[in-house]
């Protein structure tokens, strides 16, 4: 149900540390919003797209990461038309196009294990408003630890309604769904509370170790990742 | 934030996940299919509170940035962050906190339709809407006016869904009280 989009391969740009991958897509994305020039937009979405074979990866990957906004982009173009030049229009899609396509082939070559340390990592300066990241890393492994089981809690939820002649109701679907949702969590936090509780707000390497270790074992089984050494 | 806090935004956030894989449903009476998952922005709000809820729905979006395909129609990735409608998207955590501090607010009021339906409306359009919009002619290069006018087309569809998510909540809310042991405002 939930395979990551990470994709496998030997490559530099899956080797690439995921900070510096960000990192430049946020120049990219900032830089690319100064630049109106049709070539060099053209120019920077044809090395966009030979990146995702430098990666190993077929091309149609790199179409698979546009295909879903082609009506958004066909709206879009047509706003443009309407309210100024035909190289306008040009300049926001192939825009568009660029930062998706970059962004695609970071989620396509990065494991999900090293964006969720990064991200751990930039929002540990948060903390200073009450924000705990490694609280917030232990809640996102429970999340993805937990959506087959809720999955599954639906799926029972639309058998037991359908016998009753409402698997198409609303809201004989979603109440009692919400319902067995909160009675879940009431017992879930029971049993971490019985194993030692949340970890510590502030991150402690011991705590950090353990937090790794807990996703490493939620996301091990979930998609083709596993752990290479470096 | 103790334990339970901490399970339910984690567990609500699952449950947004899973309302994208429900096939689109559609509303008795009127008969409109929807795709279920804004309804969920909406209930974390509603049935968690401010706080909670935002964190939730903040949870579902740092799925997303990690590339796990959490919403619907199995998207998800940091491409979404990139497109033109990524602006609906940051949205969700300012919504349900939004809807959340109103049902807080004025919790004695939150069982009835119209009050519930209405605080639904204020974070899943009022609040929600204008992001979206705002990020869609930034980043598609359109007048704000023209944006504006383009996605007009969704609100009403967006307030039917407020209506069904505030209905839920009402219910859900009482059953919780009636049922589970938990005040009218202390889930």
């Amino acid at each position: 149900m939930t395979a990551s989009f990470y994709i496998h391969k030997e490559s530099w740009l899956h080797r690439l540390a995921a900070g510096r991958k960000l990192f430049c897509l946020a120049v990219l994305g900032t830089g690319i919003s100064f630049v109106s020039d049709l070539w060099l937009l053209a120019g920077a979405l044809s090395l966009c797209v030979c990146l995702f074979p430098a990666a190993q990866l077929r091309l149609v990957v790199a179409y698979n990461q546009v295909r879903p906004l082609f009506w958004i982009m066909a709206a879009l173009f047509v706003a443009k038309l309407f309210t100024g030049p035909l190289s306008d229009a040009f300049v926001v899609i192939l825009r568009l196009c660029i930062l998706v396509l970059a962004a695609g082939l970071i989620t396509v070559t990065t494991k999900t294990s090293a964006l969720l340390t990064v991200l751990e990592r930039v929002l540990t300066p948060l903390s200073v408003f009450g924000f705990s990241a490694p609280r917030m890393a232990f809640a996102l492994s429970l999340v993805i630890r937990f959506i087959p089981v809720v999955g599954q809690i639906s799926q029972e939820v639309r058998e037991a309604q359908q016998a009753r002649g409402l698997g198409t109701n609303i809201f004989a679907l979603i109440i009692p769904f919400v319902l067995r949702i909160v009675k879940m969590a009431e017992q879930v936090s029971q049993a971490i509370d019985a194993r030692g509780g949340l970890p510590d707000a502030k991150p402690s390497p011991a705590v950090m170790r353990r937090s790794q270790a807990v996703r490493r074992s939620v996301s091990a089984p979930m998609g083709a990742e596993t752990d290479q050494p470096h | 934030m103790n334990t339970r806090d901490t399970v339910l935004v984690a567990l609500f956030a699952a449950f947004t996940v899973a309302l994208a894989f429900f096939p689109p449903i559609t509303i008795p009476l009127v008969g409109v299919p929807i795709t279920a998952q804004s309804l969920g922005v909406m209930l974390a709000g509603a049935v968690l509170g401010a706080n909670r809820g935002a964190l939730s729905m903040g949870l579902v979006l740092a799925l997303v940035a990690v590339g796990l395909p959490v919403l619907a129609g199995g998207r998800g990735g940091l491409g979404v962050f990139m497109g033109p409608t990524a602006g609906y998207l940051v949205g969700w955590p300012l919504a349900a906190y939004a809807t959340g501090l109103l049902f807080e607010r004025f919790s004695g009021k939150a069982n009835y339709l119209v009050f519930s339906s209405l605080f639904c409306i204020v974070g899943g359009i009022f609040v929600m809407h204008p992001v979206g919009v705002l990020w869609l002619s930034i980043s598609g290069g359109i007048p704000l006016d023209k944006a504006v006018l383009g996605t007009l087309v969704f609100v009403p569809g967006d307030v039917l869904k407020a209506v069904a998510a505030a209905y839920i909540a009402i219910q859900v809310r009482k059953a919780l009280g009636a049922t589970m042991g938990y005040g009218a405002n202390r889930i």
